[in-house]
Formats: structure tokens, sequence, C-alpha cells
């Protein structure tokens, strides 16, 4: 809670446009990058549910979420010279919403030294938030949304199955890493359920094959610059 | 918990931002009349919290008025429970009504049953009062002849100058009681008990001036400790600010003109522990931003 001393300090930059990248530098330097769960809350706007850092600039965070919920496209890219922004659009079916659905949106901050994340590993990143209960979801779950990201950071960050992203094998490796994620989600799923569903397995296979026409792809032409 | 969307919108330059800043946030409104903000673009979302519930509140720019009324399936005044419609006093009486009509077509297209429009009449501080009353008359005289039902919109007269704060936050207190369906009489025994000591406090203790730790505790009929309390509860809900190290306390600017208001109406007569200047303390002192 903001007392009056705060909130004559604000005022009085209320005139200077504040540089977020000097509030998530600290964050930018230690990790690969950062995490934040957004969602369009259909009374209240856009609002961040979870983050793995702490949210020092709340106006920061609910321009860039307003920026990127309102685009239609399902991935988007922000760039704020120092970093930037890869966001990744997730609809969950919400029966007592307008529309029947809420969205929400996982954002991935990176400093601009670091390549871009290939949309292949985003799409396991949202798969990984897919494996949430939906009722978890809707009910802001913090502990679903820490859950998560522990998962997103056991193979992302500990693991560090992606990185370095800059490698000249990018996007093979990207590709492999992708089929091996999916397989490890199949797995588990077996593990825990017993059996996997036909919808998801199909969805994973589909990703699957995308990866491996990524790889394909990479091996055919040789790369030419960086995605960067 | 109950979420509440709110939904702020006018002409450009009339004080949609400033108002919410003012009232909702209580920054200085004489930091704001001194150095007006710059115009705000697009869609500017901020909640805050009062007690249990929470409200959204959507600042729509006055520049893209044009983007908001466009009619869509994502329309940005889907779900809205209050609509505020903010004019500037000197704003002509044909665009005030031509705007809320449209903010009227909008409600009907959009089938927003529940949904309040009320208009505000801001920077009233700026002409006279029989100005503003005849041109509020001619408003409604207007609007009664359109649509025989009666008038479609209650207007209120607004500023965020001292003379005007607190009737302005009275006004918004009541609306915001209105969509949130309290009561006018909200407050229960234990609630009142708990605020009272920190209202006599604030009404007793505090004036323009900063003041003393000692002066507050000679000059109230109350135990150190209650003051102590009462004290870190303001400060925490950014109604004093400690001025050095809990020896020296002032009230920030939007607070003294809520105080000066507030001393007004209290002059007038009534019991602060009965009536609504009492609830409207309250109000002003829980609604906050959420910062997460």
């Amino acid at each position: 809670m903001k007392n009056q001393a705060q909130r004559d300090s604000n005022r009085k930059n209320l005139s200077v446009i504040p540089n977020p990248y000097l509030d998530y530098k600290d964050s930018l330097d230690k990790y690969p990058f950062v995490i934040i769960i957004g969602k369009y809350d259909h009374i209240l706007g856009p609002r961040s549910l979870y983050s793995s850092v702490v949210l020092k600039d709340m106006v920061f965070i609910r321009n860039l979420l307003r920026d990127a919920l309102n685009t239609k496209n399902k991935f988007v890219i922000l760039d704020f010279n120092e970093f930037y922004a890869q966001i990744y659009k997730i609809e969950i079916p919400d029966p007592n919403a307008r529309g029947g659905k809420q969205l929400y949106a996982i954002i991935i901050l990176r400093d601009v030294a670091y390549p871009l994340i290939p949309i292949l590993h985003l799409k396991r990143i949202g798969m990984i938030f897919h494996k949430i209960d939906n009722n978890r979801i809707l009910s802001d779950d913090a502990l679903a949304f820490e859950q998560f990201f522990e998962e997103v950071s056991d193979i992302y960050i500990k693991k560090g199955e992606i990185l370095p992203l800059e490698s000249i094998n990018l996007q093979i490796r990207s590709g492999v890493n992708t089929i091996q994620g999916f397989c490890d989600i199949i797995k588990e799923q077996i593990h825990i359920n017993g059996c996997i569903s036909q919808e998801d397995a199909l969805s994973y296979v589909e990703m699957m094959i995308d990866s491996c026409k990524d790889i394909i792809e990479a091996l055919e032409k040789p790369i030419s610059s960086s995605i960067k | 918990m109950i979420n509440k969307k709110i939904i702020l919108i006018g002409p450009a330059g009339t004080g949609k931002t400033s108002i919410k800043k003012t009232f909702f946030e209580k920054f200085s409104p004489i930091s704001l009349l001194n150095e007006p903000l710059r115009p705000s673009r697009g869609l500017n979302t901020s909640i805050y919290s009062l007690g249990d519930s929470e409200l959204g509140v959507f600042d729509l720019a006055g520049q893209e008025n044009d983007l908001w009324f466009k009619d869509s399936d994502e329309s940005i005044f889907n779900d809205s429970n209050l609509i505020i419609c903010i004019f500037d006093i000197h704003n002509s009486v044909e665009s005030i009504i031509q705007f809320l009509l449209k903010v009227y077509q909008i409600k009907t297209e959009r089938n927003l049953k529940s949904c309040h429009i009320v208009a505000f009449l801001h920077k009233i501080d700026l002409v006279s009062h029989s100005y503003v009353d005849r041109k509020i008359k001619t408003i409604y005289e207007f609007m009664t002849k359109q649509h025989p039902s009666g008038a479609l919109f209650e207007i209120y007269k607004t500023s965020i100058s001292q003379q005007n704060y607190y009737n302005t936050f009275q006004t918004l207190s009541h609306l915001l009681k209105v969509i949130l369906s309290l009561q006018e009489k909200m407050l229960q025994g234990h609630q009142i008990d708990e605020i009272k000591d920190q209202f006599i406090l604030f009404l007793d203790g505090f004036g323009k001036e900063s003041i003393r730790f000692e002066e507050l505790s000679s000059k109230l009929n109350l135990e150190e400790n209650t003051i102590r309390d009462s004290l870190l509860k303001l400060k925490r809900r950014g109604i004093v600010n400690e001025l050095e190290n809990f020896n020296e306390f002032s009230l920030p600017d939007s607070v003294y003109f809520f105080k000066f208001g507030l001393e007004q109406k209290l002059n007038k007569g009534g019991s602060a522990e009965e009536n609504l200047e009492f609830e409207t303390f309250f109000l002003f002192m829980i609604l906050d931003e959420v910062n997460a």
C-alpha cells in the first residue's frame, strides 16, 4: 500500500516516462528470462496474476498486457529497446464469461542480448500451462501458477535445455528439444494418469511433426542468420 | 469478492485522469491544478480495492472517443457497471447532450441493463454557482423533452478544488455504494468502534500545518497508545504523512481538502457517528490502489 510520500514522489515523476528496463535489469541479468502470467479480466481489465520476479512497475505491466491482449495474433513480440517481451496468448473456456472464454497471456521478458525464443518452445510452455486444471486457472490459483513456473524453470532454467539459444544449431536443437519435451510430457501423463487422452496425444504429435519440419528445413537450408 | 467495472469517458481535457488520480489515488490536487497532466493516450486501466471488492477503472482517452464508440462485440463498454461521463463545465450544452445520448445508445445496443450512466460537470470552481445550476437545468429540460419518461442521467457537480473536493468524493462514494449494493448505513457497530479513534484523531488532531506527536497527545482526550495505534493505521492508508521518525505528522493535500469539506458538513449539524459523513470518511480511507 502506498503512502502519500510515495504518491507525491510518483506525482513528481508523472511527466517523466519511466524506463522499465531499470526495474528488470537485475532479473534479466540473472535469469535467461522472466515469466509473467497475465489475464484480460472482463471486469478489472488487464492484470498480472503471477510473476517469477517482483513486479515494480504495474503501469508498465498493465500496458504491456493491454497491448498484447488487444492484438489478434496468438504470438506477439513487443520491443522495449533494451529488452523485449514475447507473449503467447491462451484462451481458457469459461462458461460464465462473455464469449465463453477467458484470455490469458504468458509473457516472457528477455534481455535484447538474447535472441528470440522459437515459437515451438513457447508452445511447449503453453502446453505446460494447459496441464493446470482449468478451474485452478480460472480461480487465479497462485499455487498452480507457481508450480507451472517451477516446471518451466526445471526445463529451461535449471537444466538449461534450450540454452544457449545463441547456438548456430539453434533451429535443430530447438526442434530436438521440443520433441524430447513432448515425449517427457507424454511419459509423465501416462505415469500420472495411466493413459493419455486422444486429444492430447494428437496435439503433441502435431507439434512434434512441426518440430520435425523445422529440423528438416534447418538441414536443407543453411542458417544464414540468427533468429535475432 | 465482488468486482465492478467503471468507465471514465468524456471529451478531451475534461479531467478524467485527474479525477481518477485525485479521488482514487489521493494524489495532490494542488499539484494537478498547478501542473495539468499530459493528455492520456488509449485506454488506461487501474484496479482499486474497496474493502472486499475490487474496482476496475477504465480511463478512456478523450482524443480517441470515435474508437470507443465503434460498435463491436469486443466493445470496451461490455460488462461495465458504471459509466461516468465527464465534461468540462465550459463544454456546450449541445455537445454534452450529444455525448450523453451516444453513451445511452451504447448502453441500449450492448444490452447493459444493470449499468448506471452518470454525468459529471467538472471544474465547477471556474464559474459561478448560478451558471452551473442553469446549465444542469437546461440539460435536464432537453432530456425530458427528448425522452418523455424523464431525464436519463443524473448530473453531478464536481471539482478537485478545496471547496468542492469533499462533495465530489461524496458523490463518488454514493455511486460506489450503488454499484456495490452497499446500504446507506453500511457500517456495523464494531466497525464504527474500530474507526472512531482514527476519525477523532483525524478530525480534532490535524490542521493544515504539521503537528508533533506530543502536541497531539496533549490536544486530544485519547490515550497515547490509542493515538500511536491510530496514527499507524492512518499512515498505512495514506491519510497522514510521517515527517520525522514518528515525531511529526501532516495531512497530504488531498486529505486536507477532504477534511476541509468534512468539517463544513459537520458544522451544519448531525453527529458524526450517525450520519453519512462518517461512512464517507471510512470509504475515503479504505479506497486504495491494488498493485498486484
